[in-house]
C-alpha cells in the first residue's frame, strides 16, 4: 500500500515499484511514476507549505509546474530550491522539506504574523523602511525573504549538459494538437522535434477519459505516437520544457531526467525554421474568500491525480465553476469514490443535463471556505443575494475556465487579444515563424484541439514551403465549451483573504489599494503588488488581475490587457543554463611550452591578461614574495635573467598599404622604418587615449610584424580589423594574429650577450652589427630564430623568438648555458619592478584609460609630419583647452622603507578631499635600495621637487615629486 | 555514450594561414584548387585548403612537406598582396569519432552538423573558443589554438562521459 488515498485507477504509476521518501522528516512511500505532490496526496498530507507573506497553511493546488501552493526544498544528493511539488519526480530516497515555515508546515511559528496582516498590505515595505534607513531593516528582511535555500554545493553525481539542435519544425506540446501538427509536418517531409513536459505524449488526454474521433484518447495517442515514430522524421523529447524564444526562432528547451544517467539536466538550444506552439491551456483559479485553504484544488488537478496517479485527494467534494469543463471531472470523481456534494455554478442557466444525481446550485458563488489546515465546509450564496448554504466537504474543486498558454507565442512577437467566447486572452493575428495550435490558440476541447493541430501543422508546413495550398488563417472552434466571466466573488469585506496570486499572497484588497494609489496599468499593478511575479510570470494570475482591474476601472478586460510574458516561462535550474561552462571552462587559461616548467620550479602563477598564465615569482624555501622578487630583479640588473615573453600579442601585417595602415594606427611614423629595424610606438583610441604600446618590426618592403602587450592583444586585433573593415576596406593590406606561432625567451641583464653567444648563434652580436632596436634572423642553439634587441626592463636584452615546437629546447639550453653567468628565471613581479625603476609605462597602470601620450612624457611620439592618425584630432582638441592635466612623475617617500599602496590617491595635505593624482605603481627598487613609485599628478612636471601627500585609510605618506626614472636615465645600459 | 565516442589528439601537420585576392592565392597554390563555396574545403592529394572567410584560407599538409611549402610561399615574396604565414604550431588538431560523436559535438558548436557534407570545413566557435571544424566521413576534426588543446580535450571527454563532469 502506498498511501491511504491510493485507488485502483492511475494509468501512469507502477504500484509494483514502491519508493521510499521523506517529507519534513517523516518517512512515506509512493510509487514509481508518482510526483512528490501525488505521493503526498496519496499519503493524506494536506498541509504541505506555508504562504510567502502571511504564513497561511497551503496545500497542493495544481498538478503541474504552475503550482502556486507548494514549493519545496530538496535536500541531499538531489538538492534543489523552490521546486513545485507536482514537478518533482519521486525517486527512492528523495528528501523534501516545506519552505517558509518553522518548525513544520503543520505548525509554523511564523504564523504569529497573521494578526498583523492588516498592517502589511501591498507596498508596505516601500513606505515603512524609510526611517532611519533601509540598512537597519535589511538584515532581518533578507533573512525573512526568499523561500528555499540554494544548494551549497554542486550535485555529487552527474553533470549538466548543453546541446544545439536544428530542425525544420519544433512542436512544443504533445497533446492532441501537438501530435496532430507533428504528424502533418512529418507527412509533408519536415524534420520535426517534438517536445513535451510530460513523461509521455498525450497532454490532457493523460488525465481525461475522453474519446477522439470515437477512439479512446489513450488509444489515439498510442496510434499517433507510433505513426510519428514510423516516419523517421520526428524526434520526441519527453520531460522537456520549452522556456524561452529568442531571436530567429532560437528556442531554449530544458530536458529533465535525460536517458543518459550521467546527465542531470540537458539544455537544448533549438534552431527551428518554424515553431508550433501547442502548449495547451492552464485552468484558472477563481477568486473568492479563503480560496487558498488546503483542500482547494483546480478541478483538472483532481482529475489528473485520480486518472493519472490513482490518488483520491478527498472523500466529499464540492465543485465551483463558471464553465462546462467540470462535467467530466465530476464523473471521474464519482467513479473514484468521491462523493460530489454539489456543483456551485456562477452561471444562472441550468447546466445539469448530464450531471444526474449531483446537486447543482446555479447562480451561486462561494463566499467562504472554512477550515484550518484542511477544508471543512464551504458557504455557497446566491449571486443575487440571500442566505447562503453551508456544505460540509474536505475537497473543493475549482475551475474558472482555461487560459491558453501564450507565453512562447508572445515572446516570439505574436499579438494577444481578449476572446469573449472563452473569456481568455488568445493569440491574435499571425507571427512569421510561429504557429499556435490547439488549446494554446483557444481551441479548448480535445477533439477541436486535434482538428486545430491539423490546421496548424498544415500552416507550418506551408511556411516551410512544403505544405498544401491554403492560407492557414482559420482558427479552431470552441464547440462543447461555454463559460461566463467571473473575476471576483465574495463580499467586499472579505477581499483581504480572496487571493488573486496565491504564490505571492496578493489579495483582491491589494489590487484595490494599488489602484487607489494611482497605479492604473496592469504593469504598474504587478510591480506594486507583486501579483504575477516570480516563476509564475503571470500565467495563472494575469487574467484574474486583468478582470478585477477591469471591474474597478470600468474598462473592458481586453483593454486592460496582460503583463509582458518573459522567459523563463517555467522555473529552470541555473545548472541547466550553465551546462558545462563552469570554472576555467568558461575562460580557459592559455599556456606556453614553458608553463609546465614554471610550475615545476615552484613558480607562483598568475593570469597575466588575455587568459595567459605566467609566473609571478619563483620563491625558494622560506622566501617571502619580496625576497624572491628582489633576487630576480637584482639578477637582471647585475647578471642575467630570462622570462617567457611568448604571450606578447603578435601580428603579421603585409600589403602595399601596410605602411600606410601602421602610420594610421600608430601616433608616430612607422612606414619609414628601415628593414631589419624596430620602433617603439603607441596606438590611440578614437578619443585620443592610449590604447596600447608595442614594437613594430620591418620585415620587408611590404611587411611588418607588430609585438603588442599581452593583455591588449585581442583588443588591438579587433581595433585593426574594425578599422580595415569599416574605415578603409579598399586598402590593400592583410593582417593575421600569430601570437601562438612564435614563442620567445627574453634574455636580459649585462651578461645576456655572453649567454646568447654561449648558446651558439650565427648572428653577429656586436653592438655595432646588432644595435638596439633592430632584429636579426639566424640560428640560436641550432634552432631557427628571430632575435630582437628591445628592452622592457631597461637592461641589455635579447628577445629570442622560436617556433613553439622548439621553445622548450631553447629554454633548457638558456638555463644550462646561463648557469655560469648567474641567470635566473624572472616572473611578472620582478618585471614590474624593473620597468618602474626605468620609468617605462604599463597599460593599465600609467596608461589608465584617461592618459594621452603627452601626459606620460611621450609627446615626442606624436608625429608632427603626418596629416592624420587615429586619435590625433581628439588629443589636439583636448589639449587645446590649456587646462592642467595629470602627468607622469616619480615619487620618493620620506621614509625610504615605506612602500605606498598602488592606487592610493594624492590629495592636498593628505586631506579627505578630491584627489590631484594617484600612485600608479610602487615597488622596492633593487638599484636604489629604497621604495620608489610612479604617479599621475596634476601639472606634475611643473611640480618636480615639491612635497605631496598620499592619503591612506589610516593616515598619510609624505613624498617628494621627482623625475619618473630611477635607473640609467641616459639609456646606456639597454644600448650597451 | 562513453563507449561510442573516441577522442584523440592528432599529430602536428603543416598549416599555413593564407590571405589575399583569389587569383593571387590561386597562382601561389598551383594545382591545389581553392574551395568553391564558403564553409567547405578542397583537397589535392594529402593537401587541403579550408575556407576561413572572404580571401582567407588555411592550407594543411603533412608536416614533412612544411619546408617545401615555406619555400614555395617564400618564393612569392615579390607578390605584395599575398600574406602566407606558417601557422603549424598555432593550430592543434583533435579527432572525434564514433556513433555518438555528433551528440558530443552538438554541445561544442551551435551549427547544424547533420546537414553538413563531408567536404565541410567551418571556421567557428568550439566551446566558445575560435576554431575550425572539419567534417570527414566517419569522423570530425577540430583545430584550436595550441594552448587550448588540453581544454578542448577535457571538455570533449567530459561531454562524452569519459571524464567525471560537473
Amino acid at each position: 500500500m502506498t498511501g491511504i488515498n491510493r485507488i485502483s485507477a492511475g494509468r501512469l504509476i507502477d504500484r509494483g515499484r514502491p519508493l521510499n521518501f521523506t517529507f519534513n522528516g517523516s518517512g512515506l512511500t509512493g510509487c514509481e511514476g508518482d510526483s512528490l505532490a501525488s505521493a503526498l496526496l496519496a499519503n493524506g498530507v494536506s498541509t504541505t507549505a506555508r504562504s510567502f507573506k502571511y504564513h497561511r497553511p497551503r496545500g497542493i493546488i495544481s498538478c503541474g509546474h504552475d503550482e502556486p501552493g507548494t514549493l519545496v526544498e530538496l535536500v541531499g544528493d538531489q538538492a534543489g530550491a523552490n521546486r513545485p511539488a507536482p514537478a518533482v519526480r519521486l525517486q527512492e530516497g528523495l528528501k523534501a522539506v516545506s519552505v517558509n515555515c518553522w518548525p513544520s508546515a503543520a505548525f509554523d511559528v511564523g504564523a504569529l504574523i497573521r494578526p498583523l496582516a492588516p498592517l502589511l498590505p501591498a507596498g508596505f515595505y516601500y513606505k515603512t523602511f524609510i526611517w532611519p534607513g533601509w540598512r537597519v531593516y535589511e538584515p532581518l528582511i533578507r533573512r525573512l525573504a526568499g523561500l528555499a535555500h540554494a544548494p551549497g554545493s554542486p550535485p555529487p553525481d552527474g553533470r549538466f549538459e548543453t546541446r544545439s539542435w536544428h530542425c525544420d519544425a519544433l512542436v512544443v506540446g504533445a497533446g492532441p494538437a501537438g501530435l496532430s501538427a507533428a504528424g502533418e509536418l512529418a507527412e509533408a517531409g519536415a524534420d520535426v522535434l517534438l517536445v513535451d513536459r510530460g513523461s509521455r505524449p498525450g497532454g490532457c488526454l493523460n488525465r481525461r477519459r475522453t474519446e477522439i474521433g470515437g477512439v479512446p484518447g489513450r488509444d489515439w495517442v498510442a496510434e499517433r505516437s507510433a505513426g510519428l515514430a514510423s516516419t523517421g522524421r520526428v524526434r520526441f523529447l519527453r520531460n522537456a520544457e520549452a522556456w524561452a524564444v529568442r531571436e530567429d526562432n532560437l528556442v531554449l528547451v530544458n530536458e529533465r531526467h535525460p536517458e543518459d544517467p550521467g546527465v542531470i539536466e540537458r539544455q537544448w538550444n533549438v534552431r527551428a525554421k518554424v515553431l508550433v506552439a501547442a502548449t495547451g491551456a492552464v485552468e484558472r483559479m477563481l477568486v473568492f474568500p479563503n480560496n487558498d485553504r488546503p483542500g482547494v484544488m483546480l478541478a483538472s488537478a483532481i482529475q489528473c491525480y485520480i486518472n493519472r496517479d490513482g490518488v483520491r485527494p478527498g472523500r466529499r467534494a464540492v465543485l465551483f465553476t463558471n464553465n462546462d469543463s467540470v462535467r467530466d471531472v465530476a464523473g471521474d470523481m464519482q467513479a473514484a469514490g468521491i462523493e460530489v456534494a454539489a456543483i456551485v455554478d456562477t452561471r444562472s442557466t441550468d447546466h445539469r443535463s448530464d450531471l444526474d444525481g449531483i446537486r447543482v446550485l446555479p447562480g451561486h458563488e462561494i463566499t467562504d471556505v472554512q477550515g484550518g489546515r484542511r477544508v471543512r465546509r464551504i458557504i455557497a450564496s446566491p449571486r443575487s443575494g440571500g442566505p447562503g448554504v453551508a456544505i460540509d466537504c474536505d475537497l473543493l474543486g475549482v475551475s474558472g475556465g482555461w487560459d491558453p498558454s501564450v507565453g512562447l507565442w508572445s515572446q516570439a512577437g505574436g499579438g494577444i487579444a481578449y476572446s469573449d467566447g472563452i473569456c481568455a486572452f488568445v493569440p491574435a493575428g499571425t507571427c512569421r515563424q510561429v504557429v499556435s495550435a490547439g488549446a494554446a490558440s483557444g481551441a479548448i476541447s480535445a477533439s477541436v484541439a486535434r482538428g486545430d493541430g491539423l490546421r496548424a501543422g498544415d500552416a507550418a508546413a506551408r511556411r516551410l514551403g512544403i505544405g498544401p495550398a491554403g492560407d492557414g488563417s482559420e482558427r479552431g472552434l470552441t464547440s462543447g465549451y461555454s463559460i461566463e466571466p467571473f473575476w471576483q466573488g465574495g463580499a467586499v469585506g472579505r477581499s483581504d483573504v480572496s487571493f488573486v496570486d496565491i504564490l505571492n499572497d496578493v489579495t483582491v484588497a491589494d489590487i484595490h489599494l494599488a489602484l487607489r494609489e494611482g497605479f492604473r496599468s496592469v504593469e504598474q499593478v504587478k510591480r506594486y503588488t507583486t501579483a504575477g511575479m516570480g516563476f509564475n510570470q503571470g500565467k495563472t494570475v494575469g487574467p484574474n488581475v486583468a478582470g478585477i482591474v477591469s471591474g474597478i476601472v470600468n474598462e473592458p478586460v481586453g483593454e486592460v490587457g496582460l503583463t509582458t510574458f518573459r522567459s523563463p516561462t517555467v522555473p529552470v535550474s541555473f545548472g541547466s543554463i550553465v551546462g558545462g561552462r563552469r570554472g576555467q571552462s568558461v575562460l580557459p587559461y592559455r599556456h606556453t611550452p614553458i608553463t609546465q616548467w614554471n610550475i615545476e620550479q615552484g613558480a607562483v602563477m598568475y593570469e597575466a591578461g588575455a587568459r595567459w598564465r605566467r609566473p609571478g615569482y619563483f620563491p625558494e624555501p622560506g622566501d617571502s614574495m619580496q625576497t624572491a622578487v628582489n633576487r630576480e630583479a637584482a639578477a637582471v640588473r647585475n647578471w642575467a635573467g630570462v622570462y617567457d615573453g611568448s604571450p606578447l600579442g603578435t601580428f603579421a601585417v603585409r600589403g602595399p598599404d601596410a605602411g600606410r595602415l601602421l602610420d594610421m594606427l600608430f601616433a608616430n611614423d612607422v612606414s619609414d622604418l628601415p628593414e631589419g629595424n624596430c620602433r617603439y610606438g603607441i596606438m590611440l583610441t578614437d578619443d585620443g587615449r592610449i590604447l596600447d604600446d608595442g614594437i613594430a618590426l620591418r620585415t620587408g618592403e611590404h611587411g611588418f610584424v607588430l609585438s603588442m602587450s599581452t593583455g591588449n592583444a585581442p583588443l588591438v586585433g579587433r581595433h585593426i580589423s574594425k578599422f580595415l573593415a569599416i574605415d578603409r576596406p579598399d586598402w590593400r593590406v592583410r593582417v593575421t594574429e600569430m601570437t601562438c606561432q612564435w614563442m620567445n625567451a627574453t634574455l636580459c641583464g649585462p651578461k645576456s650577450r655572453d649567454i646568447l653567444a654561449a648558446l651558439g648563434t650565427d648572428i653577429d652580436l656586436s653592438r655595432e652589427a646588432f644595435p638596439f632596436m633592430s632584429y636579426r634572423e639566424g640560428t640560436v642553439a641550432g634552432l631557427p630564430a628571430r632575435v630582437v634587441r628591445v628592452s622592457f626592463t631597461g637592461s641589455l636584452s635579447f628577445e629570442i623568438n622560436v617556433r613553439p615546437r622548439d621553445m622548450r629546447s631553447l629554454w633548457d639550453a638558456v638555463m644550462r648555458e646561463g648557469r655560469e653567468f648567474g641567470i635566473r628565471p624572472v616572473g611578472s613581479e620582478a618585471n614590474h619592478v624593473l620597468r618602474v625603476e626605468k620609468g617605462f609605462i604599463s597599460i593599465g597602470h600609467e596608461a589608465d584609460g584617461t592618459a594621452d601620450p603627452y601626459d606620460l612624457g611621450l609627446g615626442w611620439l606624436m608625429s608632427k609630419g603626418k596629416a592624420d592618425f587615429i586619435g590625433k584630432r581628439s588629443v589636439e582638441l583636448r589639449r587645446g583647452s590649456g587646462k592642467p592635466r595629470r602627468e607622469l612623475v616619480g615619487l620618493l617617500t620620506g621614509d625610504a622603507k615605506r612602500l605606498i599602496p598602488e592606487g592610493a590617491p594624492i590629495t592636498r595635505e593628505g586631506r579627505r578631499c578630491s584627489a590631484e593624482g594617484f600612485v600608479s605603481a610602487s615597488v622596492w627598487s633593487v638599484v636604489k635600495e629604497r621604495s620608489v613609485a610612479l604617479a599621475l599628478l596634476t601639472d606634475g612636471r611643473n611640480r618636480i621637487g615639491e612635497e605631496v601627500f598620499v592619503r591612506l585609510p589610516d593616515g598619510r605618506v609624505e613624498a617628494e615629486v621627482v623625475r619618473p626614472c630611477f635607473f640609467d636615465p641616459r639609456g646606456t645600459e639597454l644600448r650597451s | 555514450m562513453a563507449d561510442n565516442v573516441q577522442i584523440r589528439a592528432l599529430p602536428m601537420r603543416a598549416c599555413f594561414d593564407i590571405k589575399g585576392p583569389k587569383d593571387v592565392v590561386g597562382r601561389a597554390l598551383g594545382a591545389v584548387a581553392l574551395p568553391s563555396r564558403p564553409n567547405t574545403r578542397s583537397e589535392y592529394g594529402s593537401v587541403e585548403v579550408h575556407w576561413v572567410g572572404p580571401e582567407s584560407w588555411i592550407l594543411t599538409a603533412p608536416i614533412g612537406s612544411e619546408g617545401e611549402w615555406i619555400g614555395r610561399f617564400g618564393g612569392l615574396s615579390e607578390e605584395p598582396d599575398l600574406l602566407a604565414l606558417t601557422v603549424s604550431d598555432l593550430h592543434s588538431f583533435v579527432e572525434i569519432s564514433g556513433a555518438h560523436a555528433e551528440d558530443v559535438l552538438a554541445s561544442a558548436v551551435s551549427l547544424d552538423l547533420r546537414r553538413l557534407g563531408n567536404d565541410a570545413s567551418l571556421f567557428t566557435e568550439v566551446f566558445g573558443q575560435r576554431g575550425i571544424l572539419v567534417k570527414r566521413s566517419g569522423s570530425h576534426e577540430i583545430a584550436v589554438e595550441n594552448s587550448l588543446t588540453e581544454f578542448l580535450l577535457t571538455r570533449l571527454r567530459t561531454e562524452a562521459g569519459l571524464l567525471a563532469g560537473n
